[in-house]
């Protein structure tokens, strides 16, 4: 019997959960012992009352995400854990960014497709304010455009939601 | 009626009958009410770390989970080591901390420590109770979590304001509403179908019994299993007793200090069967080579221990018990009489009884664990309840008693704490007064719970302490001797007057030193209807073989050192 070989890719995982006192912090603090890195972690209310869903992003290369699942789902207040293919799912993720000027925003706006919808919001101070709303591998995928020290001010992620069809 | 008469209502319920508590600013409402139910046994112990090691004993010789309750703060921590060795382990327990009232939680107040956030990730299950009207629900749910499915402790904080709330009616839940918990029960048929296969096709199986097979009582559909397919077995060290040591087909005990012919059988198998067990690096040594032509099948009811360790060719999820009856009904008749042969080939050559005297000093001039150990079994005629401390003593108790039945030893797994056999044997002496409690301990270990000595006392609990005095904390000067050239820092002991500290709570004690004054008192001790203590000055060089340094594969197995 060999030791396990690791697997390599971006995990995700979605969670029902009962919204008790706790929960999110039981989730991280299993996550932060057992040494699993959470890329993002989003949770909220859903249409079931007393359930919340979240959506955990692990993008460690070489886990074991079975044994993730595993481990989380021994929490009492977790309703069903499920790691999922990208494949299987809606996700979208929502990026705000002050940009330095003009040229950098129209150069993202022009970025706009189907699946990636970018647009200016507003300026602060004559910086354009854009919001970029898409999925997770297109928000990657603008955020691959800029350059953080030329052309941003200030970046922040919502962390990825998504939703299994 | 206000909360505490709640919450001991509700313990009633569950059919509690000992507490083993220590009272506080905040507990004092709730003892005060304690004495009106006398149907409670409330069992005050020296200190909070021996109520939760005493609750443990308790789950263990009975399979009902033990009760432990402290104040908060400094009354909560104590228990902290306790809590986290029933977590490893396995052991059904219900931990009920008071805490600061809800007006002032989070301010810091006197002996306010947020006890649910350490408890968090060594408990099943933790609670907080807000309000009063939740505690008969939460008690219940508390009580299910610990003795169901994988079992482990659950801990109820309990603010005195809480305890103190009027109530007018107690009424307890018939039901139990917890969609997340699962309790898997049998396995998939399909999953059956190819263990089976597995199973009917190995010319070189072995069984591998952990403490699950005890705690699911599935000893009886295990040795259905073992004789029908003549499958030997080994057990870990909490699976000692669960299949008989005198099984003809029971092989041991294998890991780090298991015999060397179980760690060979394990080496060389062509099929493990690993049952409510979780291939622990104790066991396994190196994990690459563990078993390495062998298929595996792992039973075992927590899903997070399938393939956490080693992969996994037939995951059986489910209780032991009923996933065994699968099987027993499925599995073909077969005979292994070559593979059955060439194990009791290892075990002539690798025999316990020819490797115990692993003295550096003169025999006659110490007395040894081992011998001390067979000497016991011998006298109780192996119906001791053994409950070993941390370190050699343990792994001495574990090798040369011969254990037949389960939970026959009481020892500390998974954390390995010092300290764990007093307070255990105490646990387990109160749950089961006719049970012959013997509690085996380095003078290490004792002086970790030592006052667990006036518990004894008070309750003049006849449990026989053996105390086995090296004159070091001798598992770590072991490995000093045989890893770091001797270099024996911070081992070597300067010991009290152990027997005069014995008599002082009022404790019979003998110091021994021969061979012919053991075995007489040993005679006295098992005849003994009080407490007695007997302090065997052994040998200090005295090593635990065989022995698998960590990092090396059980083929490596050290039978005898060079010297
Ligand atoms: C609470 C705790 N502290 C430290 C250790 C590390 N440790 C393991 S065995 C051992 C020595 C035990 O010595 P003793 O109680 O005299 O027993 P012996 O090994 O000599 O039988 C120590 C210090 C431990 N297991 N538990």
């Amino acid at each position: 019997m060999a030791k396990i070989t690791k697997e390599k890719k971006k995990h995700i995982v979605l969670l029902w959960v009962e919204n008790k006192p706790g929960v999110l912090s039981k989730i991280a603090s299993l996550c932060r012992r057992r040494r699993y890195n959470i890329d993002s972690l989003t949770v909220s209310t859903s249409h079931q009352p007393g359930v919340s869903h979240m959506t955990i992003v692990f993008a460690e290369e070489g886990i074991k995400i079975q044994q993730i699942v595993n481990q989380i789902n021994k929490l009492v207040e977790v309703i069903s854990i499920e790691a999922v293919q990208p494949k299987d799912v809606i996700d979208k993720e929502l990026l705000l960014l002050i940009v330095k000027n003009n040229q950098v925003a129209n150069r993202l706006l022009k970025m706009s497709r189907h699946d990636v919808n970018v647009r200016m919001i507003n300026t602060v101070d004559r910086h354009p304010v854009l919001e970029v709303v898409g999925e997770g591998r297109e928000i990657d995928h603008v955020i691959a455009e800029v350059d953080m020290k030329k052309d941003v001010v200030k970046m922040v992620k919502s962390g990825l939601i998504a939703l299994k069809i | 009626m206000i909360g505490a008469d709640i919450l001991i209502k509700s313990l009633l319920k569950e059919k509690v009958d000992v507490i083993f508590g220590y009272p506080g600013g905040v507990t004092i409402p709730l003892h005060d009410k304690l004495s009106n139910y006398p149907q409670i046994r409330h069992i005050l112990p020296r200190h909070e770390q021996g109520a939760a090691l005493a609750a443990d004993g308790y789950y263990r010789v009975t399979g009902r989970p033990g009760v432990c309750l402290t104040t908060s703060g400094p009354g909560a921590t104590n228990l902290i080591t306790g809590i986290a060795n029933a977590h490893m382990d396995s052991i059904g327990m219900v931990i009920i901390t008071c805490q600061v009232a809800t007006a002032v939680a989070g301010t810091d107040a006197f002996q306010e420590v947020d006890i649910t956030g350490i408890t968090q990730p060594i408990t099943k299950q933790n609670y907080f109770v807000d309000d009063v009207k939740d505690l008969p629900r939460i008690v219940k749910e508390a009580f299910y979590l610990a003795s169901t499915g994988r079992p482990g402790p659950v801990h109820i904080d309990l603010p005195v304001d809480v305890l103190k709330a009027e109530v007018v009616k107690f009424t307890y839940p018939k039901n139990i509403n917890l969609p997340g918990y699962k309790v898997p029960t049998t396995a998939e048929p399909k999953q059956i179908q190819e263990a089976i296969k597995l199973i009917n096709k190995s010319a070189r199986p072995v069984a591998l019994v952990g403490h699950g097979v005890t705690i699911s009582r599935a000893t009886a559909e295990v040795k259905k299993l073992i004789e029908k397919a003549e499958i030997p077995v080994i057990t870990t060290l909490l699976g000692m007793g669960a299949i008989s040591d005198k099984h003809p087909l029971h092989f041991g005990m294998l890991g780090m200090h298991g015999m060397a012919y179980a760690n060979y059988a394990v080496h060389n198998a062509d099929l493990i069967i690993g049952i409510g067990m979780r291939f622990d690096d104790r066991i396994t040594g190196k994990i690459d080579e563990f078993a390495r032509e062998a298929n595996v099948i792992h039973i075992d009811i927590d899903p997070a221990e399938i393939g956490k360790n080693t992969i996994v060719d037939v995951p059986l999820l489910g209780d032991c018990r009923q996933v065994i009856a699968q099987l027993n009904k499925k599995v073909a008749k077969k005979s292994h009489r070559e593979w059955v042969k060439k194990i009791k080939g290892w075990h002539n050559k690798t025999r316990l009884s020819k490797i115990k005297h692993e003295g550096r000093m003169q025999e006659s001039k110490h007395l040894m664990t081992a011998d001390i150990v067979c000497e016991i079994d011998k006298q109780t005629e192996g119906k001791a309840t053994i409950v070993t401390d941390v370190g050699q003593n343990q792994m001495w108790a574990a090798q040369h008693f011969s254990y037949s039945k389960p939970e026959q030893l009481l020892s500390s797994g998974g954390l390995g704490a010092m300290g764990y056999s007093l307070p255990a044997a105490i646990g387990a002496k109160i749950a089961k007064p006719k049970a012959d409690v013997w509690s085996l301990v380095g003078d290490g270990g004792i002086q970790m719970n030592i006052q667990e000595l006036g518990t004894i006392m008070e309750h003049k609990l006849p449990i026989k302490i053996m105390l086995f005095n090296n004159g070091y904390l001798g598992m770590v000067r072991q490995w000093q001797e045989l890893f770091y050239d001797k270099n024996y820092v911070a081992t070597k002991l300067a010991n009290p007057d152990f027997v005069a500290i014995a008599k002082a709570y009022n404790i019979e004690a003998y110091r021994v030193t021969t061979t012919t004054q053991a075995k007489k008192m040993i005679r006295k001790a098992a005849e003994s209807k009080k407490p007695i203590l007997l302090e065997f000055m052994t040998g200090p060089e005295d090593n635990v073989l065989p022995m698998v340094p960590t990092g090396n594969t059980l083929r490596q197995t050290i039978i005898k050192r060079n010297k």
